[in-house]
């Protein structure tokens, strides 16, 4: 047998006499070693319901603000119950003339029903 | 988290992973407290990555922390001597320094019984090789790790570990020669 030989001779022993050792290891060792195992198992889950907890916070934090930009758009695009939508309020608030014109209304409408008289 | 698969991925690697911080620690709990670290820290940090992954680096976490634990007891060692010469502590009290030394051939009267068995004698001689050897050997011979993948889990280059491993071995062969000539 040559050295090289005689090496990996003496590795295979050496590594069968550590598996056995290692198969060998005491119930209290073994006990102790499953319970830190489920211990870090445990910590593993905490901490990625932790992430998804901090991911889906912005993302409610997103949706809700998406939410009052609809309401916002939908009161502002909805007709109001009068006659004359909103665009045209301020239209008229605008032009002079026009608010002159319906202060003057009900002497217009006298002057339509003298005509009317005048003419009959 | 795939538990089922980290769960066998642990279990499988576990005991031999006690054994080697044991055989740095001289402790047993010590070593299940490095164990439980690198579980934790690898479920934590790795869980997500490929199976195929695991291994290099938990060995590489579990290495770290028995170097850490090491280096932590180094400071903590030399802090109590100085304590103690603080103390005054007269020198038929103090322990002899050459007596703390770690026999290089095993030979100690108190490792001769231990010596009968090559289990034993394996364990014995394991313990008194500097933590670096003992790390290059185990994870070479026993993980069945290449020189690249012990090169990873030291934290060193390969060259290192080469030279790391061959000193042990040849400690090993001659501390082991009555056993496994």
């Amino acid at each position: 047998m040559n050295d090289q030989e005689k090496e990996k001779q003496f590795i295979d022993n050496v590594k069968k006499a550590l598996d056995l050792d290692a198969q060998k290891l005491d119930a209290g060792t073994q006990s102790k070693l499953n319970r830190i195992r489920q211990k870090a198992l445990d910590a593993g889950e905490r901490k990625s319901f932790d992430i998804r907890r901090w991911f889906t916070l912005p993302v409610a934090g997103w949706a809700a603000t998406a939410c009052l930009i609809v309401l916002g758009l939908t009161l502002y695009m909805k007709p109001s119950n009068g006659t004359l939508p909103p665009l045209e309020d301020i239209d008229l608030l605008a032009a002079e003339d026009n608010l002159e014109f319906y202060d003057s209304l009900e002497f217009y409408a006298w002057l339509a029903e003298e005509e009317v008289d005048a003419a009959g | 988290m795939d538990r089922p698969a980290m769960d066998d991925f642990l279990a499988t690697v576990e005991r031999k992973a006690f054994r080697m911080a044991e055989f740095a620690t001289r402790n047993s709990d010590e070593a299940l407290d490095i164990v439980q670290d690198a579980m934790i820290r690898l479920v934590k940090n790795y869980a997500a990555k490929p199976e195929t992954e695991w291994q290099p680096l938990f060995y590489r976490i579990l290495q770290n922390g028995i170097r850490d634990w090491a280096r932590k007891k180094k400071v903590r060692d030399r802090w109590d001597g100085l304590r103690n010469l603080w103390r005054g502590g007269s020198e038929e009290n103090r322990e002899d320094p050459i007596q703390t030394l770690a026999d290089p051939h095993g030979k100690h009267p108190g490792e001769q019984a231990a010596l009968k068995d090559s289990s034993a004698a394996l364990d014995t001689a394991l313990k008194t090789l500097p933590l670096r050897q003992q790390q290059a050997f185990l994870l070479r011979a026993w993980e069945e790790m290449s020189v690249a993948e012990t090169a990873q889990a030291m934290n060193c280059s390969e060259g290192s570990v080469k030279t790391h491993y061959s000193r042990a071995l040849q400690t090993l062969r001659d501390l082991l020669e009555d056993h496994w000539p």
